[in-house]
């Protein structure tokens, strides 16, 4: 049905896998995608429960910086104005938040690198589940940019300000141990069990689900 | 340097240090510590990257001066001026759109405690001790500290301002109001280094996004502070872009 994103249901878990290896890079086709799926199809299914995670060894290494700043160029050179190509952006911001408008919880499984957006992308989730060997950031700052898909917004809600603002400003990448204790992520596991223990996480968390999980 | 009430501030490269300087505890003789236009002046000329507040000597602030404040009190309307003028600052300190960190020895109690609250940061030395003694003395915390302590450590923050008692700077971590413990003993070169690894490399324009974003995260509506962050975003794409093109 999509080209950069797998969606198939298995035991009422829903799965949803960014195909795009060996980096799964979120190109506009992902982010059109993941709209599609968002407002057309996850709230159709019959389904108790959401896994998200990538194809293969990573997750995801985040938006594509070129086609990302093509399209801010490109509208800005014909508009001349930042307010419509930010609202035109923000689609993808809302439509990432809005994964915890869903009444069912949301798991992300995370092998590998997850930064940037993609990292946004789990944050939105309400549950991180990381192999040992998965490497986390929020990278923007050292590019010139800042986080620009709820990352933010999210961030400084589940860890507070002051980890927020080290994080987003020093642009390191960091490990599951330290995402473990900071409680951006609920649960380590050996890299090649990430799947496997998110069904369980996603059954588990599905069979006793309360939407109070979903506030940040 | 720049002497205002009892602080001074200086600029170090990019960063700029604000020091209270009050005898060897630091007391806060007034509510108002600082002239807030002169130092608004001086964050907005130097162009700092970042703001690190300590207290001069071996004490961050022992806070107000009970004997002072008694004094003070008895002219209600001249306190609740200058109380609100107080105020009117750590706002100020707290919505500064580059990072502020405090770097905390010895004790930081009540308006000390107000002042390190405000801030974005805290980072305490091992020996550094923390409290809200106005309880004790038939008061409460009047700079925004109780609203502040509970946007950090939520419920938990009731038990240490009515209490009174006094924590360690472990303890004070293990609650969540203090982020670092200084790994040296020269806590102020701790807090220089952490800093440095937060602003060094960035432009201006860069840190002063990012903070306006994340000040803006307790906004409850979520599509607007979400909105302010996709602006934001946009504003420095256009520049990546030219320079790249360039």
């Amino acid at each position: 049905m999509f080209k950069v994103l797998n969606w198939h249901i298995e035991d009422k878990v829903g799965y949803l896998e960014i195909n795009n290896p060996p980096s799964n890079p979120m190109d506009s086709a992902f982010f059109e995608e993941f709209y599609w799926w968002r407002t057309e199809i996850v709230e159709k299914e019959d389904i108790g429960s959401i896994i998200i995670h990538g194809k293969g060894r990573h997750f995801s290494s985040g938006a594509v910086l070129d086609d990302l700043l093509g399209i801010i160029a490109r509208s800005y050179h014909d508009t001349n104005d930042i307010k419509k190509i930010s609202e035109f952006l923000n689609k993808n911001s809302q439509i990432f938040f809005s994964l915890k408008d869903l009444k069912i919880p949301v798991i992300a499984a995370i092998r590998g690198v997850c930064l940037g957006s993609a990292l946004e992308l789990a944050l939105c989730a309400d549950y991180i589940i990381c192999g040992e060997k998965a490497v986390l950031g929020l990278p923007e700052t050292t590019f010139g940019l800042i986080p620009g898909c709820t990352g933010t917004y999210v961030l400084p809600r589940v860890v507070g300000k002051a980890l927020a603002t080290e994080i987003i400003l020093s642009g390191k990448t960091f490990s599951p141990i330290e995402a473990f204790e900071w409680e951006i992520i609920q649960k380590i596991v050996p890299s090649k069990q990430v799947l496997n223990k998110a069904v369980e996480v996603a059954k588990k968390l599905s069979a006793n689900f309360s939407p109070e999980l979903k506030i940040i | 340097m720049i002497q205002s009430n009892i602080t001074s501030w200086e600029t170090k490269g990019d960063i700029g240090i604000l020091s209270i300087s009050n005898g060897k505890e630091n007391y806060l003789t007034e509510p108002d510590f600082l002239d807030l236009d002169l130092f608004k002046k001086w964050i907005s000329d130097e162009k700092i990257k970042g703001l690190i507040i300590r207290g001069l000597g071996r004490n961050f602030s022992a806070g107000a001066d009970i004997e002072n404040l008694k004094k003070l009190a008895e002219d209600k309307t001249n306190l609740s001026g200058k109380m609100n003028k107080g105020k009117e600052i750590l706002n100020f300190i707290e919505d500064l759109t580059i990072p502020v960190v405090a770097s905390i020895n010895g004790v930081c109690f009540g308006g000390g405690l107000e002042i390190a609250l405000a801030c974005h940061m805290r980072i305490a030395s091992e020996r550094a001790l923390f409290a809200f003694p106005e309880t004790n003395h038939g008061l409460i915390p009047g700079l925004g500290g109780n609203y502040r302590l509970t946007q950090l450590l939520g419920k938990r923050a009731y038990e240490f301002i009515l209490t009174a008692d006094m924590v360690c700077a472990a303890e004070a971590k293990k609650l969540g109001f203090v982020e670092y413990i200084s790994e040296t003993k020269d806590t102020f070169h701790f807090a220089m280094q952490k800093m440095i690894s937060m602003v060094s490399d960035r432009s201006l324009e860069i840190i002063q996004s990012a903070m306006k974003a994340i000040n803006n995260s307790n906004n409850s509506n979520r599509e607007e502070a979400l909105k302010l962050e996709t602006e934001l975003f946009c504003n420095l794409a256009v520049n990546v872009k030219f320079h790249q093109k360039e």
